[in-house]
């Protein structure tokens, strides 16, 4: 199968950039302490990894009954997209090079993953947990107001409309099976590729002094994987717009819930536990 | 007061188009551009409103829900097609019959004509019919896309004579085992397809989920099928012709031993039943509401009764027809009473009954029954599709076949189909590179052809089509209800420019609904100079710096013929 193939590179793409990463930006010491502590870390963050799990689960098992139920329901934008913001990703597409394609495809697919993986790791390094805790919200509010949206509004991107070159898919067609196996292409508004990259840039932002290495790498790769979405003609300027927007109230949503949804799902439950168990 | 408080002022013509998206089909969104910007010079404004081909469908064919669409029609065999396609009384029907809601007394009494004349009387209807409707425009062909199809010869062969346009194209197919191979069981045809729409529905009647119906048509088994250039019995053993010329009645003797994939017997009665239920799904046609089958729609309304004789045996009276276009009726395929007995009721959704559509038109059919070449074997939604060989299908029967489908004896040579969803034309040549796939279902576009024939696995047949590119128009509102407003626009395609440009010169550009030349007069055939030369062509700039530009002032003066007007602006105005 051409998925198997295209995956399994993803995945060996991507473990790659984040020894290097790891190696770059973590140090040892830092390390050897996670290691020591990754189970009562591991535990503390159950959780929230659970809550994003559930969403991504959620996500790809409902993706096209969605889809479905959006063209019953939902609005069609594309043409109003179209209409406001007229032929700027053609434009931008005019500067296209044979590197920028070949820089841009390989950020779309493997920097963004990579993006997304590492800071769940560089977190988990710290001793102060509640970043990762709030990343993890952060993402999965990310995915759960994304769908909402994609719900509520059909729109098709650029290349769909055939304003735009797809590049990506002309350079590398193999990955359309990965993009299609994962997404619907009528879900481009908002873009989740910026809003989750501008999660992560915002996260590095805060944790710049445990973590300066890794803030300029995030701020690089983030802010390449938002630009490859128009380049390659993915998205239009508004869903980049919409993502950035989505991210920012995504991290609220992190910062406010994080303790909040940890306690509910441990303590509360304990609670309830002790007073059954007081009752009888 | 004065009067001129109660005046609304005009306002300029606003229109959107409906296609689907490139992933899906390139070709209309690029149509849709070349008119869209043509439109526009001639001061209109003019929205592209991509949607799927299942939702595009709904939307034209079952709600008329549109204004302007670019779509493909699935082709068709006989010019007799537009018989329901464009005939008034088929306007407030589902599925391809007169979706535009076009009414001429005029088209309507030629299209009755053509079906009792032949030969050079027929002919001339057609002629006739072109002077009249290609005016009118409910519908701008544009051209009849080449489908260049992409196959992999190592294991199978004889791709071309019939091609994978129709059923028999899988029949017909030579097999002959390799070397073993990772990618591809022994004896499964791989086919890649561009269309999620088989793996979630087989039913034979939905009229969103099919184009040409040909994966339907392997579980799905007609009386006759088109066999070279007639109509030769299929799960019919022989027909016999009675009645008049013009009104003419068979009785059609089925084969012995026929069953269903489910091992129930094929009996007269269901063919019966088939016939009644296409013209009638809720199987009581004196009670309202009559809902036909949207699909076979133009040959069911060929036949007036069906009479049960015995076992094997129907008479079949038929309307007004000669035999040649009577005979088209034999095309519906047959489905199981036992089954679709139970699909005759009215539909719900969450409780309340839906008027006019019954559970035949919605179900999913998802295991369907047939009595096909090929039985239903397995399915992954939105991926994939698998058939297996019916070893009871006749053609595996002993004892010889007589006429055209003596061919098919013993066919097919292989075990079963595999139908993979590819989400690209360019990753289907890899896959077919790849020696993942034996061959595409459909035509690849002309973009990925180079690719394809340079590749030394990989042959690429190119072959003409029935079925048409064109832009419909719901002629139910204003503006485009007045027939001059739609003329103006049909002039505003350039088919020389779309040629080129949109089929790289895979197609064959035309204004006719109807493929066979035989039936286009003279006069409304397409030729690459005929630039302004006569009523339905392009009114552009005949010059090669500009292609495909519409000259805005001859464009201006189009509509204001048809009685419109145009601010300062040279914004064209509707009165809303």
């Amino acid at each position: 199968m051409v998925l198997v193939g295209v995956i399994l590179t993803l995945v060996a793409v991507v473990s790659l950039m984040l020894v290097c990463a790891t190696v770059l930006c973590i140090d040892r010491e830092q390390l050897q302490q996670t290691r020591r502590e990754l189970r009562p870390r591991l535990l503390m963050v159950a959780p929230s990894i659970g809550l994003l799990a559930t969403v991504l689960i959620l996500n790809s098992l409902t993706r096209r009954a969605a889809q479905r139920f959006s063209w019953l329901i939902g609005f069609n934008i594309t043409g109003n997209i179209y209409r406001v913001e007229g032929d700027f990703v053609p434009w931008l597409q005019g500067f296209a090079t044979e590197e920028l394609t070949v820089y841009f495809s390989f950020i779309y697919l493997f920097g963004y993953v990579f993006l997304l993986v590492f800071p769940l790791l560089a977190y988990l390094a710290l001793s102060e947990q509640r970043t990762l805790h709030e990343l993890t919200i952060a993402y999965a509010a990310n995915y759960g107001l994304g769908l909402l949206c994609y719900v509520i509004f059909i729109a098709y991107g650029p290349r769909n409309m055939d304003i735009a070159a797809q590049l990506m898919y002309d350079f590398y067609p193999q990955s359309q099976f990965l993009t299609s196996a994962v997404n619907v292409n009528t879900n481009v508004f908002p873009s989740l590729h910026t809003s989750l990259s501008a999660t992560v840039m915002i996260f590095a932002w805060h944790t710049r002094e445990q973590y300066p290495r890794w803030f300029v790498l995030a701020q690089v790769i983030g802010a390449s994987v938002i630009f490859s979405t128009m380049y390659l003609g993915i998205h239009w300027l508004i869903d980049v717009i919409a993502g950035v927007v989505l991210a920012y109230v995504s991290v609220l949503i992190g910062q406010r819930f994080a303790d909040d949804w940890r306690e509910l799902t441990t303590v509360a439950p304990a609670n309830w536990a002790r007073q059954v168990r007081h009752r009888f | 007061m004065r009067a001129a408080v109660d005046r609304n002022p005009p306002e300029q013509v606003s229109l959107t188009i409906k296609v689907v998206p490139r992933d899906e089909d390139r070709a209309p969104i690029r149509i849709a551009q070349h008119v869209a910007d043509n439109l526009e010079r001639a001061g209109a404004t003019v929205d592209i409103e991509p949607t799927t081909g299942e939702q595009l469908l709904r939307d034209v064919l079952i709600n008329f829900d549109y204004q302007l669409y670019i779509a493909r029609h699935p082709g068709h065999d006989d010019p007799d097609y537009l018989y329901t396609l464009l005939g008034s009384r088929f306007g407030e029907e589902a599925g391809w019959q007169n979706p535009f809601g076009y009414s001429s007394a005029a088209a309507d009494e030629l299209l009755e004509r053509q079906r009792v004349v032949d030969g050079e009387e027929r002919a001339e209807t057609f002629a006739e019919f072109h002077r009249t409707v290609l005016i009118d425009a409910p519908l701008a062909t544009v051209a009849y896309p080449d489908e260049p199809r992409a196959t992999r010869t190592d294991r199978f062969s004889d791709w071309a004579s019939p091609s994978l346009e129709y059923p028999l194209g899988y029949l017909s197919l030579e097999y002959e085992e390799t070397e073993p191979d990772d990618d591809r069981a022994e004896g499964v045809l791989y086919i890649g397809i561009n269309d999620r729409r088989p793996t979630r529905n087989l039913n034979p009647f939905a009229v969103e989920f099919r184009d040409r119906g040909v994966v339907t048509g392997l579980i799905y088994d007609p009386l006759g099928r088109r066999i070279g250039g007639s109509i030769e019995p299929w799960l019919a053993e022989s027909w016999e012709w009675g009645g008049t010329e013009n009104r003419p009645r068979a009785t059609v003797r089925l084969r012995e031993g026929l069953t269903w994939h489910d091992g129930e017997p094929i009996t007269a009665d269901d063919v019966a039943f088939t016939y009644r239920f296409v013209e009638d799904t809720t199987m009581e046609p004196d009670e309202p509401p009559v809902v036909p089958s949207p699909r076979f729609r133009t040959q069911s309304t060929l036949v007036d009764s069906i009479d049960v004789v015995d076992d094997h045996e129907v008479e079949v009276q038929f309307v007004g027809a000669r035999r040649s276009i009577a005979e088209r009726a034999f095309a519906i395929q047959i489905v199981p009473e036992h089954v679709w007995e139970e699909q005759t009721g009215m539909t719900s959704l969450a409780g309340f009954d839906i008027d006019h559509v019954t559970e035949a038109l919605v179900w999913e059919n998802p295991e369907p029954v047939g009595s096909g070449p090929f039985r239903y074997a397995d399915s992954t939604s939105d991926e994939s599709l698998t058939f297996e060989r019916n070893d009871e299908h006749f053609l595996h029967a002993e004892g010889s076949l007589s006429g055209g489908v003596a061919e098919y004896a013993d066919r097919p040579e292989y075990e079963g189909i595999q139908f993979e969803f590819v989400p690209s034309d360019a990753s289907a040549v890899e896959m077919l590179q790849g020696g993942q796939l034996d061959a595409t279902a459909y035509g690849i576009a002309p973009e990925e052809v180079p690719a394809a024939s340079r590749a030394s696995e990989i042959s690429v047949e190119n072959e003409p089509t029935s079925s048409h590119y064109h832009v419909g128009f719901n002629t139910r509102n204003a503006p485009l209800s007045n027939p001059q407003f739609r003329y103006a626009i049909a002039r505003l395609v350039d088919r020389r420019h779309v040629h080129r440009s949109v089929f790289e010169r895979y197609a064959t550009p035309s204004y006719s609904p109807i493929a066979s030349l035989r039936y286009v007069p003279e006069e409304f055939r397409w030729a690459p100079d005929d630039a302004g030369s006569h009523d339905l062509s392009f009114v552009g700039h005949d010059d090669e710096e500009e292609p495909g530009t519409v000259d805005a002032e001859r464009a201006r003066e189009l509509f204001r013929d048809a009685g419109y007007r145009y601010s300062e602006d040279d914004e064209l105005l509707v009165q809303q």
